[in-house]
């Protein structure tokens, strides 16, 4: 394995993932303020991809023309595809979610199936069954050669736009009124009206922006890939769903997180040798070790009264979390009156097999460190990361925390 | 009052059903009866052929195209004289949805209806049901477009096909790639049955031939090939064999070549050879100098297809379907079996199978006898067909063109 290969998988799979991440922002918002999970947001990222398309092809971009009028095509083509997906999700929101809301939550879900369907049916009805692809452009095969490794710079610039777009996102909501109010809607709807927040118009914004993100990944993939299918929303918004949920639902920075996550399991774990993936687990590993002898130690003391919290029972429950044997042994047996103590000595010991759990898979891979996991198994691996991440991490990688306090 | 009205009722419904029952049994007696005492000369004798397809379900142009080239061989060879006896056929047609579940309920109403044989079905999947079925009530089974290899699998000596098996184009791919000077191949499926079938043969012939290989795959759907990409080039082929379809294949090769892999051949069998193909790579400069192999031999070169053409169009008022002219063949070639066995005894019928040779319209043509390689027992035996002219096509100029 050279160098020149990691480096291309780490590219490859980074901007896989910020992909899905611009997509999984937008299930991610609308679950943080609704709790709604908006299935028809694939379909609104299709139907950016294919709006860009179309209008490439309508002003026939291509590499005769000057530098300056390619720059022209393409920032019409990023408009139209903000603008129509940005109408789009807001008259979703209005005709077929609004006059739900309040309802019991499956009926919203069933009505975003629906809209899902009707989605990718209309554009099948205006662009037709056959995928739409676009003439490759000397910007989206361009690839600069750094210390003799070839890297696209369109992957590059996918990568840093997303950056840049989630940065900004997250100072719109943390940092802005509209962003304010999002997170008192998502906290306390009714609440956040008394205040006299237009929640109607937030939720309105929350769906706009949402769209806005999804439009401009279409536009990103139909550069970077050249061509778009009528369904193909629907493979992107179930893997953006899952890294929202990976990441933690609701929260904007999990939803990067995890799209990372799974961009990169997804191309690190079929075309990088076993040898090198173990060091992950090794990471992994570590990372448990730490928080299960330092964070979660600490968390737990903050919830004992002051009086109870001498050096000694600080000792003790170190002690129980770093299942110093003796200690977890012997708080496990002695059935101590201390409640706290047996429950954090038992939750010690599950952490501990799930430590030992991941030593075991880290040894094996170190023992076939030459193989490499077949492509055929690509879609099972991303599946079994996911399930392995959210047994130890219930609540996704970065937590549900929807959004902070206002 | 209620309950006395509905006696009378069931029982009015009881003599009903049992009268219908009497006269449906009479009739039946009455068709048997003409087909046992049908040795006299100068008697019309009907007999019965299964046509299972599936004119509903995911492809139902392909089954109609089936129907289609099955009444046209009806109209030619449907009538037939024997020992004397003039014998008509008369088709079953019967739906299988391309379902399997559904393929094994058609195959078995096939045999209770006595057909002395059956055209189809119509894809690999479905006929995987029947097989057995007919395999065990011993009646022949011709299938014009059942292309998978893993349709006879078992080797039963019932089912016999006038279309390609698949395998025969991966064989042609490895030899292809050989020739073209291939030392390191890589092969490449989507994971669905046809593709990965082809692969299989493909990476069999290489390696017997002592070439380095090289497995890689995708999901059909997927649009980022990043890791296969990087494992291509890390392995360092000379030529690539895709064995999936179009859509998948033209991603591949468009994300190749943007990572400096061009000059790797890019191949690939039938499911690659569509139009679509050249968008897909992102243009023709892309797509230029990709070879793919077909299934058949092309139109102008199968012998009676000029006249199957013409009378086709005549009689739907429109352009052949997919493997109508194998479907006619499957029917003329059944009736040659039927002649030279001289009986209507499946077993006969099986037998004769085994040696006739057929002039059809797609050629000349007998079955396998036997299993050999990746040819299955009952595959079509194409007079002159070898891997090394199994029809070659490249992309020139952006379009499919002939190797000759």
């Amino acid at each position: 394995m050279s160098l020149d290969h990691i480096v291309s998988v780490t590219i490859g799979g980074l901007t896989v993932g910020m992909i899905y991440a611009l997509i999984a922002l937008g299930y991610t918002m609308v679950y943080g303020v609704l709790k709604f999970i908006n299935f028809a947001h694939g379909e609104v990222f299709t139907i950016g991809g294919y709006v860009a398309a179309f209008t490439l092809l309508t002003l026939g971009v291509n590499d005769g023309m000057s530098a300056l009028a390619v720059a022209g095509c393409l920032l019409a083509a990023v408009v139209a595809s903000v603008l129509v997906p940005m109408a789009i999700g807001f008259l979703v929101e209005r005709i077929a979610y609004r006059p739900l809301r309040g309802r019991a939550r499956i009926i919203p879900l069933l009505s975003a199936i629906g809209v899902s369907i009707v989605m990718q049916q209309s554009i099948i009805l205006v662009f037709g069954s056959k995928p739409v692809t676009i003439p490759t452009l000397a910007l989206s095969s361009a690839s600069i050669v750094v210390g003799g490794i070839r890297i696209r710079v369109l992957a590059l610039i996918i990568i840093v736009v997303s950056a840049v777009l989630m940065a900004g996102l997250t100072y719109l909501v943390k940092s802005t009124r509209i962003g304010k109010a999002m997170r008192a809607t998502s906290q306390d709807m009714e609440a956040a009206e008394m205040m006299g927040i237009d929640t109607n118009k937030t939720i309105a914004f929350t769906f706009i922006v949402g769209s806005a993100l999804a439009g401009i990944g279409g536009f990103l993939v139909i550069m970077y890939y050249g061509s778009l299918k009528f369904d193909a929303g629907f493979l992107y918004g179930l893997k953006a769903f899952t890294a929202a949920v990976l990441g933690g639902i609701g929260n904007i920075p999990g939803a990067v997180v995890g799209a990372l996550v799974l961009g990169m399991t997804e191309t690190y774990g079929v075309s990088v040798d076993l040898g090198f993936l173990a060091w992950f687990v090794v990471a992994g590993l570590v990372l448990g070790l730490y928080v299960q002898m330092v964070r979660i130690p600490r968390r737990r003391l903050q919830h004992i009264a002051e009086d109870r919290r001498t050096p000694e029972y600080e000792r003790n429950l170190l002690n129980v979390y770093r299942l110093t044997p003796y200690h977890g042994v012997k708080t496990l047996l002695a059935e101590r009156t201390d409640a706290l103590l047996s429950v954090s000595a038992e939750h010690a010991v599950r952490l501990m097999a799930g430590n030992i759990f991941l030593a075991v898979v880290a040894a094996v891979m170190f023992v076939n460190a030459n193989v490499r996991i077949d492509t055929r198994w690509q879609p099972v691996i991303a599946f079994v990361v996911l399930m392995v991440i959210l047994m130890f991490r219930p609540s996704g990688i970065l937590g549900e925390a929807i959004t902070e306090k206002v | 009052m209620v309950h006395e009205r509905t006696r009378t009722f069931l029982a009015l419904s009881l003599v009903i059903v049992l009268a219908l029952g009497m006269f449906g049994v009479t009739g039946c007696a009455a068709e048997t009866d003409g087909e046992t005492d049908g040795e006299t000369t100068g008697e019309v004798e009907i007999i019965k052929v299964g046509v299972q397809t599936a004119l509903t379900g995911p492809l139902p142009d392909y089954g109609a195209a089936a129907k289609n080239g099955i009444e046209l061989a009806v109209e030619d060879f449907g009538t037939f004289e024997m020992d004397g006896t003039t014998y008509q056929v008369e088709l079953v047609v019967l739906d299988d949805k391309a379902e399997p579940a559904e393929s094994a309920v058609v195959a078995q109403t096939m045999v209770d209806e006595g057909v002395v044989g059956v055209i189809g079905s119509l894809t690999t999947g479905a006929t995987l049901s029947a097989i057995p079925i007919y395999a065990e009530n011993r009646i022949p089974q011709i299938s014009g477009s059942v292309t998978g290899p893993a349709a006879n699998a078992d080797g039963v000596d019932t089912f016999y096909r006038t279309c390609w098996n698949d395998a025969v184009q991966g064989e042609a791919l490895a030899v292809w790639a050989m020739e073209l000077g291939a030392e390191k191949v890589v092969l490449m499926d989507d994971n669905g049955a046809y593709a990965v079938g082809l692969a299989d043969v493909a990476e069999d012939t290489l390696q017997a031939e002592g070439v380095e290989t090289l497995r890689q795959n995708c999901q059909s759907g997927d649009k980022d090939f990043s890791a296969q990409v990087a494992n291509v080039k890390e392995f360092g082929p000379d030529a690539i064999i895709f064995t999936g379809y179009h859509p998948e294949a033209g991603l591949m090769r468009k994300q190749m070549v943007e990572a400096g892999l061009g000059d790797v051949i890019f191949m690939g069998g039938d499911g690659i050879k569509s139009a679509e193909l050249v968008a897909q790579t992102g243009g023709e400069a892309n797509a230029e100098g990709i070879y793919a192999t077909f299934g058949g031999f092309p139109e102008e070169q199968q012998p009676g297809y000029a006249a199957f053409s013409a009378k086709y169009e005549e009689t739907y008022g429109e352009a052949v379907g997919p493997y109508a002219q194998n479907n006619y063949d499957a029917f003329g070639a059944l009736i040659a079996a039927i002649k030279q066995a001289g009986s209507l005894d499946t077993e006969a019928i099986i037998e004769a199978l085994q040696t006739v040779e057929y002039e059809g319209v797609t050629g000349t043509f007998s079955f396998a006898t036997a299993a050999d390689g990746p040819v299955a027992r009952g595959d079509v035996v194409v007079a002159g067909l070898t891997p090394a002219n199994v029809p070659r096509y490249v992309v020139e100029g952006g379009e499919f063109v002939s190797v000759k």
